[in-house]
Formats: structure tokens, sequence, C-alpha cells
């Protein structure tokens, strides 16, 4: 049932994929919803895996009393139905899909991202409002840019500019000490 | 805080949070959307009100103050007025979630309605091509079916709809209120000609009153029939009712530092007050403007909403109350 975002009151038939806003029947408040088919889709009922009927019949890595049904795509231990896991036309084990979600392996799994261009850059630019700071976040930022040069960044592909600016700037900053140092030790 | 975007992937939607250099991610696949619902607020309206006024009151300030002071309050209104413009070029605000079989989710990142159609309107048919087109028959005949199984269930008290929850509501404490806050304006524009302790008396009264029925009123519109432009009206009032308190508190602390010797005398500091027009400087020029405007603009339109709300729910609240509709119920077979 497609309800309200703000009263909560069910929407009529009427109300759905108008393709522009209609006042809520209740509350007035003008709301667009596009309904789409998998709504009234049944969720698919979770499999348990058969069991053995013979000795030689496969069984599964982690349940050896089940039939085995699939081969999991990344190390080839015999999976269980309840084992196999479909991820993007892909049958994978427990292990495997964990393993792939913590090493990076399976893209689709990440969620979570450090971008260092974009911190290395924020130091950067924050440091040179204060001035005094950049004598410690510039060589901060030179090792940043160096050391994670070829980290993974962003998910959405982009380039590496933010990391060049960073670098000159900081490159700046340390110049700009050296000269004030020199000219304080020819003074 | 923080930055939402919307990416669209081969198979999927990317929702990403950045925030201080790091991400999150939640991605939302074509083929288990069952719906995206928008629905506009009035956020936008609220956002061009403050920031008009904001800019107004600057403007103001830079009519008013000598040459130095008015070139910074000039650059401050040209600033909060270009925010202003953008604001309104980006047109009017709303609020998106998007709904799967085991979530609702909020897209952040959808929160104009020019923006957010276009997206829907891109979105659709390549959802459809994932999940194939639905026609309003099927959707009708699956709520039918899904009705028709809901009324075998035994029906019980204490599994009341969201709709039948909400308790009715009279209004009568936000017509107070509202007539309230009308007079009070009628107090501020005598006080353009007028000064007298009694004024003075009678405005702080009528704040006092003020400050309670719009908490009183805010506690009784919470879940209640009232409708939103009404409890719109409400908060508006209960921050003008705050920016009048927190005015008139540094309005007593500079009167009470520019005179020092009156400090502990009352009835000096209340004539001291009452003294105070809005021709004295700038300043109060500006105070009592926009709590004439606020008075104006919040107590008359409230006056007027709830009297339409009024006119349209007083029969069905007769019929409720009546004293035969309980006492001698009709038989109808």
């Amino acid at each position: 049932m497609i309800s309200c975002t703000r009263c909560k009151t069910p929407l009529n038939t009427q109300a759905l994929n108008t393709f522009a806003l209609a006042p809520c029947p209740s509350c007035n408040e003008p709301i667009r919803a596009d309904v789409y088919a998998a709504l009234f889709r049944k969720l698919p009922s979770g499999h348990s895996g058969t069991p053995l009927q013979g000795e030689q019949e496969a069984s599964c890595f982690y349940h050896p009393a089940k039939k085995a049904a699939v081969a999991c795509s990344a190390c080839g231990r015999f999976l269980c139905a309840l084992c196999d896991v479909d991820l993007n036309d892909r049958h994978l084990c427990p292990a495997c899909l964990e393993k792939g979600k913590t090493k990076r392996r399976i893209k689709n799994l990440e969620n979570h991202r450090v971008c260092y261009d974009t911190v290395a850059l924020s130091i950067a630019f924050i440091s040179s409002l204060f001035v005094w700071p950049t004598i410690l976040s510039a060589p901060i930022v030179l090792y940043m840019v160096i050391r994670y040069w070829k980290a993974p960044g962003s998910i959405i592909p982009r380039s590496k500019i933010r990391f060049v600016l960073a670098f000159l700037i900081a490159g700046l900053q340390i110049v700009g000490w050296i000269l004030v140092f020199g000219g304080l030790m020819t003074s | 805080m923080g930055q939402y975007t919307l990416w669209r992937g081969r198979d999927h939607l990317l929702q990403i949070h950045a925030r201080w250099g790091s991400e999150d991610y939640k991605r939302y696949y074509f083929n288990d959307i069952q719906a995206i619902i928008t629905r506009k607020t009035d956020v936008g309206k609220i956002q061009n009100f403050v920031t008009g006024a904001l800019a107004g009151l600057f403007s103001l300030f830079a009519a008013t103050s000598t040459s130095g002071w008015a070139t910074f309050n000039f650059i401050i209104a040209i600033s909060i007025l270009s925010i202003l413009i953008i604001n309104i070029i980006k047109g009017p605000t709303c609020e998106t979630h998007l709904l799967t079989a085991v979530q609702t989710e909020k897209l952040h990142s959808l929160n104009r309605i020019q923006t957010t159609q276009a997206v829907m309107n891109q979105l659709k048919p390549i959802i459809e091509r994932f999940q194939g087109h639905l026609a309003p028959e099927t959707y009708v005949q699956h709520r039918a079916e899904l009705s028709g199984t809901k009324k075998k269930r035994p029906q019980t008290r204490l599994t009341p709809s969201a709709a039948t929850v909400r308790k009715h509501e009279s209004g009568r404490v936000h017509l107070l209120l509202f007539a309230l806050l009308s007079f009070n304006g009628l107090i501020v524009a005598v006080g353009f000609v007028l000064t007298h302790v009694g004024l003075t008396f009678l405005g702080g009264a009528v704040m006092l009153m003020m400050g309670i029925c719009v908490v009183v009123a805010l506690v009784k519109q919470h879940e209640s029939t009232l409708q939103h432009p009404l409890r719109s009206m409400t908060w508006a009032a209960l921050a003008y009712v705050c920016f009048s308190f927190i005015c008139s508190y540094i309005i007593s602390i500079g009167l009470a530092f520019k005179n020092p010797d009156i400090v502990h005398n009352q009835w000096e500091m209340i004539k001291l007050i009452s003294n105070t027009t809005p021709w004295d400087n700038g300043l109060m020029m500006t105070l009592n403007v926009i709590a004439l405007s606020a008075a104006v603009g919040i107590g008359m339109p409230g006056l007027w909403l709830l009297r339409n709300f009024r006119r349209t729910h007083r029969p069905l609240e007769r019929v409720m109350a009546g004293p035969d509709s309980v006492a001698t119920p009709k038989r109808t077979t």
C-alpha cells in the first residue's frame, strides 16, 4: 500500500502514476507517486537445501548432509541451495562474499570509501586560511599525496586534479616557509 | 551534514553521501524499486521568507547607518539577496522517498520539484525495462485483492488506520493566538504615534499570553485534523514570539547599559521603555516594522484560514456532538 509520506494516509488509485503532482486526499499536500511492478511481486522464499540421497552425490562444503547445488564462482567450493548467494549472476559462498566485501573485490558490495584527494585538498586549503598551521599541514599534505596517489578514490571515476592542487598548494606553502626562515637567518 | 548525490548505474541507482573526505554508498537496484514518491514541501517558501526578511533588514540597516557600516550592511544585503534569487530560480522544494520491499529511503539529493520530476521521468522507462510495465488496471486489481484479503481478517479495536488516529481539533486556542497576534500588530502600530506606560503594559501582557497560547496551540495541533497551512502559521507564530522576546530582552539590556542609574528601579525602567519610539533610531524602526509585518502577516491570514477551517468542519462537529444522534439512534432496517 502506497501512503502519503507526510500523513501516512493510503493514496487513491487515481493518485498513482499520474506523472504530475496531485493533492493527498487527507493532508492536501501535492504528491506524485510512481509505482512499479515490483510492488506486487512476491518475495522469493529462502531455500533450505535438499538432504543427500546417496553416497554418490556431492555434498555442500559447509553442510555435509546437504546436496550440492552449485559451485562457488570464486573459490569453486560446492554449495547447497542455502549457502548459494546469487550476486550479479554469480554464485558465491558466504566466505567469498565476506572476503569480496572486506578486500573490495566485489565493487557492488562496497559501501564506504575514504577519498584521500579531497582530504588532502581540504587540509591544504583550510590551513592556508590561518597561515600558521601550514608549517605542520604542508608536509602532511605532501605525504598524503605521495602515499595515496594510487589508492582508490571516489567510486565515481574522477581525475587526480585534487591531488595535483593539494600538492601545488602544499609545495607553495613549504617554499614560502623556506623563504621566511631564509630571510630570518640572513637578517 | 555532507552532500548527497544520486548516480545512475547499469542496473542500479547509487546514492553517495560525501562528508569530510569520506563517502558512504547505498545502491537501489532497478529490479527492486517498488515506488518513488515525491511530496512538495514548504521549505523553499520558508527559506525565501527568511532570506527576504534578512535582506530587507540589512537593506534598512544600510539605509539608516553611517558610511562604513552602510557599505558593510549593503554587501551583506546583496549577498543574502543573491541567495534568495538563486533559491527562487531553483524552484519549489520537495521530499523524495524510494520504496523497496525491505526499506523506505529518503533521496536527499532530489529536493527540488523540477529536478525530481525530470529524474522520475527519466527513471520510469529504465525501471520498467527491468520490471515490465504496470498497467493501471493491474494496480486496481491487486489493490482490490489486497482489500479483499484484509476484509477477511477479524477486525479488532486496537488496529485503527493511520487516518482515524488523528484527533479532532476545534482550533479555539489557535483563534485566540491569531487574534492576539493581530491585536499586537495594532498595539505596535499605535506605538508609532503614541507612547504611554499603559500601552507598554498592554503590549507585555499580550506578548505573555501569546507565548502561552502558542505553546498550547502547538501541543493541541499535534496529530490533529488541523490543516497544514494553519499548522505552519502556528510555527511561524512561535518564531515571531521567540524573536520578540529576544528583541525585548536585547533592548532592555541596551537601555540598562545606557542608564545604569535607574537599573534597580523597575518603575523607572518601564517608563523609560515606554518612552522609546520607533523614530528614535534605525534599529528600533526596523524591529517595529518587522513586528508589525509579522503580526499582520501571521495573525490576519491565520484568522482567515481558521475561519475557513471552522466553516468546513462545523457541520460534522455538530452532528458528532449533538445529543440527538447519541441519545435517540434511528433504526435503519
